[in-house]
């Protein structure tokens, strides 16, 4: 079973950047890496898949089904996209109240948990509008696995924390998968890719234009960041 | 209907802690008990029959407090959310778009219910006690304010149109007062086309408190109101829908 399928899926915006033609799959229990400068098409395929975009072309499942027609779905997919964003002038503690309100199943210890394990507990009652970009980006990694989600899409979800918090994340990542969970993730420093995930995807003008396991890449190349900067150089060298 | 009511739960939850509305709650009370209070010195240049001040109270809650108010909380849920991406919050879960606008339009004709109800019943206690517990029709007052509901929905709707359609919070405010003020104009300019504008509507009330009720007249006002709610809410999901972030 496959956790996200995409068949040549295409999403561009008026300025012709985008996603295009975008056909992976992500079994469940992996972790798939996609690599890629800004601007290269990644945040637009999460954002796709999401439901925060409308695709151009193209379809998508996510855990088998297409959240066009079974939204349900969506509730076994945790999501981190772009910047955090969250109420101001609610603090943390209430910002994850009004998510965990649509999970009945789910009581309100589950929200202290949360704070716990990313140790935001002591700031549980301040307004997230005083919160640190490193606080809330900990905090929008919260609100995507409060609701225990079979699988996580996460943009960059190291962009602003320390190393303690960095590592911490990785930790709690591993964890996840080993619990059977299914991991999309984006970024542009191969070494994190490389310690996290167990597949990785180069992307370079909106195309994939690579695809391999991490245990390969380092075999062949050595590192993930030399496969990446092989396979960038072999595609630039081509154009 | 179990998302739609938890939806409007967390917009009233958001309402209620934003310190801007809590005050205004307590400035549209303050102001009509000291409408009430100026009303008891005699001899004063404003003066007002205290059996019909819930009335008074109440039309200036239809057409000044419920439309301004309406079109800041709809700016403030909706075009401000999307100018500051906190819509991705929410749009990313299990439930559709319209459910989530329509959480967020239940929960402000919730405040302008709660708002309009607590000021005509300070007004209603004052002229009870002025006037005596026999001069005022409590039930013909408290069902001015349950019928207020309607005209109030509609215009929550053409709030939360408006603002749909705006990218900021500022333009959806400002394209609201607008188009409040044209239309109130327009009917008021040209009579004859008063009776299809839904802001002729807005204290229908009117209709129900008299010795004689025009129950055609009244039925048919109710559902323009209606009528204007779905086309509003229609054109507000689907805009909505296509939206992109």
């Amino acid at each position: 079973m496959y956790a996200i399928e995409t068949i040549n899926l295409t999403k561009k915006y008026k300025n012709q950047r985008g996603a295009e033609n975008i056909s992976l799959t992500l079994a469940q229990g992996e972790i798939l890496g996609l690599l890629g400068p800004n601007g290269c098409g990644k945040t637009t395929i999460m954002k796709t898949l999401v439901g925060l975009l409308h695709a151009d072309s193209g379809e998508f499942r996510i855990l088998e089904k297409n959240p066009d027609e079974e939204l349900s779905v969506m509730s076994q997919v945790g999501c981190m996209i772009e910047e955090p964003a969250f109420y101001p002038y609610l603090t943390a503690y209430d910002n994850l109240k009004i998510l965990l309100r649509f999970y009945p199943e789910l009581s309100h210890k589950r929200i202290d948990e949360v704070l716990e394990l990313l140790e935001l507990t002591k700031y549980k009652d301040e307004p997230v509008g005083k919160f640190s970009m490193g606080m809330k980006q900990r905090l929008s990694f919260g609100a995507a696995i409060l609701h225990k989600p079979k699988l996580l899409i996460l943009d960059e979800p190291t962009n602003g924390l320390d190393i303690k918090g960095t590592a911490k994340m990785r930790h709690i990542l591993k964890e996840y998968t080993q619990n059977g969970g299914t991991i999309l993730i984006s970024g542009h420093i191969a070494g994190e890719v490389q310690r996290i995930c167990t597949k990785a995807a180069v992307m370079m003008n909106g195309k994939i234009i690579d695809k391999s396991s991490i245990d390969t890449a380092i075999i062949e190349y050595g590192s993930v960041e030399d496969y990446y900067l092989h396979i960038v150089n072999e595609k630039e060298a081509e154009q | 209907m179990n998302t739609l009511c938890i939806c409007a739960k967390n917009e009233i939850y958001k309402i209620f802690h934003r310190e801007k509305y809590r005050i205004m709650l307590a400035v549209t009370l303050g102001v009509t008990v000291c409408g009430a209070l100026i009303g008891l010195i005699s001899n004063s240049v404003i003066s007002f029959s205290s059996q019909n001040y819930p009335y008074a109270v109440l039309s200036l809650c239809c057409y000044l407090v419920i439309p301004f108010t309406a079109l800041m909380l709809a700016s403030d849920l909706i075009s401000v959310e999307f100018e500051r991406n906190e819509w991705k919050l929410l749009l990313t879960r299990h439930f559709s778009r319209t459910k989530l606008l329509l959480g967020k339009l239940a929960a402000i004709v919730i405040y302008e219910l709660v708002l309009t109800a607590a000021n005509v019943i300070a007004a209603l206690i004052f002229s009870l006690i002025l006037s005596g517990f026999t001069s005022v029709n409590i039930f013909a007052v408290l069902m001015s304010v349950v019928i207020t509901i309607i005209p109030t929905a509609a215009f929550v709707s053409f709030a939360g149109f408006l603002s749909v359609l705006c990218k900021s919070g500022i333009s959806a405010f400002g394209l609201g007062v607008a188009a409040y003020g044209g239309v109130t104009l327009l009917g008021l300019v040209f009579s004859k086309i008063s009776g299809i504008l839904f802001t002729s509507y807005l204290a229908v009330y009117k209709m129900i408190i008299g010795q004689d009720i025009p129950i055609f007249r009244f039925v048919l006002s109710v559902f323009i109101l209606l009528g204007f709610l779905l086309v509003f809410i229609s054109g507000a999901s689907i805009r909505f829908e296509k939206r992109e972030f």
